[in-house]
């Protein structure tokens, strides 16, 4: 597994260091020196950049801290960037509205049900709560460290925040974190991607080699489930629950052979594996289900295909073939359509595995009835986005007539009408776009 | 040869090697020689004990690494992403690329920062890092596939530029599979 490109980047990066100091001692308390300094700095700045949002949200909210502005929220699509920044744009319009600061390094984000709240997890261990009527960020709340993603629970009370140090529950009524749960593994590095039943009452949260459950009335973790084949030590990459909450599905890479991932289904009655389901997928990191629940959908990205896998007998079918290298999938709300995202590479693969011939981007609806594949819409590069649970490069509107999916290399986002999928003119983002969520 | 002076032509030989596994791990040029020199105290500390094991070097790299990790998880070193990097002395390098790569880098969590160091630079292979992490293998390839993911795009305009070995994309990717049909 030879990156070149990336050891050459880390060669040039390490290279041209200052020269050590003459006496070690000294170079060190001065370091020390350097680091408090720093400390001080940024902690000086951290404030300052809180009373400038504080401010805001009096400013907006007046005196009594609750929202201006209640009553019925225009649809509005989110597009978070690299750079630390919320695009709002409203889907009456298709125009983006003024960026939105929430937090360093941010990469994930999460809508409360209702839509009036998105939660966008940031790189300086915070939780940026945006109020979507006003557009306004509010108070950041401190969570564990490193935070993944964000799920809040079907009745809008708890947000989970997944993370290095445990899954921190907020509540949403006062954006005040809990104590974090941690325990049964939970934590470390695996503890990014997590599904919790439709009524609420069960959370998974992947963590290292196992899926935890834990139940939300208590926030106490159960018995860790071993999801395949110990010896190939596959790790849970993405899980997502059938509708009637009966299964949950898990796909790993299989240890020992990169090339496969394995779907386990586990009954989440008993909490108990079945049969694992050899899949030729890797990194399948995009899974989507049917509505009904009848089939699940595995992108087997880098490949042209998705697997479809009836839920019902768990055997998985013909796989169907896109134009390009798969990497996001999505089911319109009415189960008729399954869209995939793909992509072209844009230099010749070395790889004989298959030939790209399409354009830089697309997405291909795919009949759920037939699944056999459409005429694909054609889009400028979406450049990859899908990385694993919690990053969204598209996303459907709730009355399925529109996608709206992150193009142009992170630059834009493109309206596609799904009645006659055309795409429409894209819209500029600010910083480069990583994930995209609608309001209700 | 005393061990004294064994040691000191060992910290010698593996300190420059140690700094910039530390800078890649944490950005910095000051707290890389801090996390270094923390490092080479400890190994100090072990030195009788590891230097008739002929571990020397790869109980320096883990010591390194697990030092990084209890720093990161006290919060010591309060790294901060910004245009500007720190004070240092002129560049003989192309100070952007150092920017977009150390950018790329710190949007990983801690441990998987440490996977792709490790791996890309160190020259590793997944057994070694998976003892060093003290995980599983399969948890580092993953960790690694995660990470690359997420570097690609990240750091594919820089890897594109003239001078470059080749872009990350998906052809990279392809790579791992011969041998596999």
């Amino acid at each position: 597994m030879d990156e070149p490109w990336l050891s050459e980047l880390l060669e040039r990066a390490a290279a041209g260091e200052p020269p050590i100091g003459p006496v070690a001692r000294n170079s060190l308390r001065a370091g020390i020196r350097r680091r408090r300094r720093r400390r001080m700095q940024g902690g000086a700045a951290c404030a300052a950049g809180v009373a400038v949002i504080c401010a805001a949200v009096l400013a907006v909210t007046g005196a009594s801290g609750t929202p201006a502005a209640t009553g019925t929220i225009p649809q509005t699509v989110y597009v978070l960037s690299a750079n630390g920044t919320v695009t709002p744009i409203a889907t009456a319009t298709n125009t983006p509205g003024e960026p939105i600061a929430a937090g360093r390094a941010p990469q994930f984000m999460a809508l409360t049900p209702n839509g009036q709240t998105l939660y966008v997890a940031g790189g300086d261990d915070t939780v940026t709560p945006i109020a979507t009527a006003t557009n306004t960020p509010g108070k950041p709340i401190k969570v564990g460290q490193d935070p993944g993603q964000i799920l809040v629970t079907p009745d809008g009370q708890t947000a989970y925040v997944a993370g290095y140090s445990g899954v921190t529950p907020i509540s949403t009524a006062t954006n005040t974190p809990e104590k974090p749960i941690t325990g049964a593994g939970l934590g470390g590095e695996g503890a990014q991607v997590m599904a919790i039943t439709p009524d609420g009452k069960t959370l998974y949260v992947v963590s290292g080699d196992t899926v935890i459950p834990f139940s939300t009335a208590t926030n106490t973790p159960g018995k860790p489930i071993k999801v395949a084949d110990q010896v190939n030590s596959p790790s849970p990459d993405e899980i997502i629950i059938t509708p009637d909450g009966s299964t949950l599905y898990v796909f790993s890479v299989n240890g020992n052979d990169n090339d496969n991932g394995i779907i386990t289904p586990v009954s989440t009655a008993t909490n108990t594996p079945g049969q694992p389901i050899p899949v030729v997928a890797y990194p399948g990191f995009a899974m989507a289900m049917t509505p009904d629940g009848n089939t699940l959908y595995v992108v087997a990205r880098n490949r042209q295909d998705v697997v479809p896998l009836s839920t019902a007998t768990n055997t998985p079918g013909k796989p169907i073939n896109v134009a390009s290298a798969a990497y996001d999938i999505a089911v319109t709300p009415d189960g008729q359509t399954a869209y995939v995202a793909s992509e072209c590479p844009t230099l010749p693969s070395r790889s004989l595995r298959f030939s790209c011939t399409g354009p830089p981007g697309e997405v291909t609806p795919i009949s759920t009835a037939t699944n056999t594949p459409g005429t694909p819409v054609k889009v400028s590069s979406g450049n990859l986005l899908k990385v694993i649970g919690g990053f969204y490069s598209f996303a459907i509107t709730p009355d399925g007539k529109t996608i709206y999916i992150i193009s142009g290399n992170g630059s834009t986002v493109t309206p596609i009408t799904t009645a006659t999928n055309t795409p429409g003119q894209p819209v500029n983002v600010a910083g480069k776009a990583q994930s995209i969520v609608i309001t209700p | 040869m005393t061990s004294a002076e064994e040691f000191i032509e060992f910290a010698a030989t593996v300190s420059p090697r140690l700094r910039r596994t530390a800078f890649l791990l944490c950005g910095d040029w000051h707290i890389a020689e801090d996390l270094a020199q923390t490092t080479l105290a400890k190994v100090f500390g072990s030195w009788r004990r590891i230097s008739r094991q002929d571990a020397a070097d790869a109980y320096a790299t883990r010591t390194l690494v697990n030092t990084y990790l209890a720093d990161r998880r006290r919060k010591r070193v309060a790294e901060v992403l910004t245009d500007t990097l720190p004070e240092r002395p002129a560049e003989a390098q192309a100070p952007e690329l150092r920017m977009v790569v150390l950018g790329a880098l710190a949007t990983l969590p801690p441990r998987a920062r440490a996977v792709v160091v490790l791996r890309y630079w160190a020259d590793m292979s997944v057994e070694q890092v998976a003892a060093l992490l003290g995980c599983s293998p399969g948890n580092v390839k993953s960790q690694s596939a995660r990470a690359l993911d997420k570097l690609r795009p990240l750091l594919g305009d820089v890897a594109a530029a003239p001078g470059s070995p080749g872009r990350p994309g998906i052809q990279q990717s392809e790579t791992r599979r011969t041998g596999h049909g």
